[in-house]
């Protein structure tokens, strides 16, 4: 009779643990979500083939923005106007390339956000945007952000 | 017991707050949107699916409705949803269960009025600004049979749509430089005939 006890007792035990644990996984997620962290790098602002000027991103040719170096998660743009071809992903630590996605001035996305792996093959990397030659125009009046999750 | 309850009733909305919106949205297995942008293919997916840091890129782009893989091509899963307006949101997976989301939006209510939604990527020397376009994929819609990169030379190298998806594979994209990838004027849309009916005009560097 007391061992059953005892062996219920166990179990409500357990079952608390489990309770708790979740509570504070819960906790931690919800943390990480919540601070989510956003740097705003360029902008909002008109990038050109002239702007931003050459070396504003150390390094590079004109019309291309970029952030620091870090462990970004995400590179995001937020496009508000202008039809110009434009880039927008990251400079990868491996390579010192720029990699991200196209766009060609005919597409009217207003937030667009690309995961790092998908063009880095590590972590460490610049964000960053660049003007592109095509498109129907010769701006585009957007944000540069660097997110990390 | 009360607090008991009182204590479980919190435990459940700690997770119901961490977890974001997990309601199980489905898809028709049909997508029709406008006459530009018309896809058949898909099937529905579950947002609770997705990993919680692919449900927090699908809050942070606006994406909040029903959510439709349209299908892998390469390794990369294509995907389809929409905003709070009704507006279109397209996204792609790289990971193996077809997470690793990256995406965007429409503004507003805005639906593609194009036969494409091309997510190809360049890779752009920083140093010089010369740049290559070194991935060739997105969706197309009923209809495209190809897209096709026309290189500085007027040659056209092309890439079947499957299930409304393409994906250039990385062995037909050109190397020998620092950038991989072709010298590009346009990307276009070819339609079971072969004719050019959508043109993404860029400018090769």
């Amino acid at each position: 009779m007391n061992e059953k006890r005892e062996s219920a007792r166990r179990g409500k035990t357990t079952w608390w643990r489990v309770a708790f644990v979740a509570l504070g996984v819960a906790l931690v997620v919800g943390v990480s979500i919540a601070g989510a962290a956003t740097t705003n790098y360029w902008g909002y602002g008109n990038l050109t083939a002239s702007n931003p000027a050459a070396g504003t991103c150390p390094g590079a040719a004109a019309g291309i923005a970029c952030s620091g170096w870090a462990n970004w998660d995400y590179s995001q743009v937020g496009w508000n106007s202008g039809r110009s071809a434009f880039a927008f992903g990251f400079i990868c630590q491996s390579d010192g390339l720029f990699w991200g996605t196209l766009f060609g001035g005919s597409e009217s996305f207003g937030t667009y956000t690309e995961l790092w792996s998908r063009w880095c093959p590590s972590h460490y990397n610049k964000v960053a945007v660049a003007h592109m030659s095509g498109g129907g125009g010769t701006y585009n009046y957007l944000q540069g952000r660097g997110l990390i999750y | 017991m009360k607090r008991t309850r009182f204590l479980l009733v919190g435990v459940g909305v700690a997770l119901t707050v961490a977890a974001g919106a997990t309601i199980t949205a489905f898809a028709g297995t049909s997508t029709e949107t406008t006459a530009g942008l018309m896809i058949s293919s898909g099937v529905p997916v579950e947002r609770s699916s997705f990993s919680a840091q692919d449900q927090w890129l699908l809050g942070n782009i606006g994406e909040t409705g029903a959510i439709t893989k349209i299908g892998v091509r390469e390794g990369v899963s294509f995907y389809e949803g929409t905003n709070e307006d009704g507006g279109q949101c397209f996204m792609t997976g790289s990971g193996r269960d077809g997470g690793g989301l990256s995406g965007g939006c429409l503004k507003g209510a805005a639906q593609l009025e194009q036969p494409l939604v091309d997510m190809s990527g360049v890779c752009v020397d920083p140093a010089s600004g010369d740049w290559r376009l070194a991935r060739i994929e997105g969706i197309a819609a009923d209809g495209i049979s190809a897209v096709g990169v026309v290189d500085a030379e007027d040659a056209l190298h092309t890439t079947p749509v499957v299930g409304n998806v393409y994906r250039m594979a990385s062995s037909d994209i050109p190397t020998g430089s620092r950038c991989p990838g072709f010298e590009a004027q346009a990307i276009v849309a070819l339609d079971e005939k072969g004719s050019v009916v959508f043109t993404k005009s860029l400018g090769a560097s």
